[in-house]
């Protein structure tokens, strides 16, 4: 299953894998020190982890647009009766990299909101007051 | 009931992060009602977190769907095509549509929980 999706995705699927494998272990190191840190770093490092979560998904949709834009010049070439079913099987292949990108963002931008509450709650007015 | 089967596997998940928002959610509110401002933003930063999980994998599951139907498109018969394609569509937008229904909702309530403790700016009213 995981060797077709690589198959599929092509070589984009490295740096989505690679970045979301150093993303997930990231998000928890950074929830925790977020958590035990003041009130200003939780905020940043709440902020890297919402916009670095994000950028597997926005790099899987760029592989997809881009693998979609190889498959059509390639069309252009082939019998015109075989272009619909060439289009749905690149169709299919391409979405591998968005699907890869959405479920490697799932932990980070999780992370990055629970620490986005962590840090808010430790500004200086609130935490005096609670 | 038809949502549900149609989303599948993930729309199953898309539920359960969308229950453990609502959680948050009602906890959130005890916390406003308790004036505790600090828990309050830290659970409305976790309802915007299973918001956010619920969206993200409502959209993998409607990838994924597309990318079955895709699939089974290419090797049908010519014919069919349309029809398979709306058929697969429909179903691949179940999941999106339980995740948007979940998750949009949880980040728009735990953003404007949030802003309104920001804009309060203190913790025992």
């Amino acid at each position: 299953m995981m060797v077709q999706m690589f198959q599929e995705g092509g070589w984009w699927m490295y740096p989505i894998t690679l970045l979301g494998c150093a993303l997930v272990p990231l998000s928890i190191v950074l929830v925790i020190l977020g958590a035990a840190s003041k009130q200003r770093n939780a905020l940043m490092m709440s902020l890297i982890l919402l916009v670095a979560g994000l950028t597997p998904a926005m790099l899987g949709a760029v592989a997809q647009m881009l693998s979609m834009r190889s498959a059509e010049e390639a069309i252009v070439h082939v019998n015109p009766a075989d272009a619909a079913t060439i289009r749905a099987a690149a169709m299919s292949e391409s979405l591998t990299t968005v699907l890869f990108g959405l479920s490697s963002s799932v932990i980070p931008v999780f992370c990055g909101f629970v620490l986005l509450g962590i840090g808010l709650g430790r500004l200086p007015r609130f935490e005096e007051q609670a | 009931m038809e949502l549900i089967r149609n989303a599948g596997p993930p729309g199953l998940l898309v539920i359960a992060l969308g229950l453990g928002g609502v959680v948050m959610l009602v906890l959130t509110g005890a916390m406003v009602a308790a004036s505790r401002a600090q828990r309050t933003l830290l659970f409305a930063g976790l309802v915007m977190a299973f918001g956010s999980a619920a969206l993200l994998v409502g959209a993998a599951g409607r990838t994924s769907g597309r990318m079955n139907t895709f699939n089974a498109v290419a090797y049908a018969d010519p014919s069919q095509r349309d029809e398979l394609i709306a058929r697969g569509f429909e179903e691949a937008n179940a999941s999106l549509y339980l995740g948007a229904g979940f998750g949009l909702p949880l980040l728009l309530l735990g953003a404007a929980t949030t802003a309104l403790q920001l804009s309060r700016g203190g913790g025992r009213q």
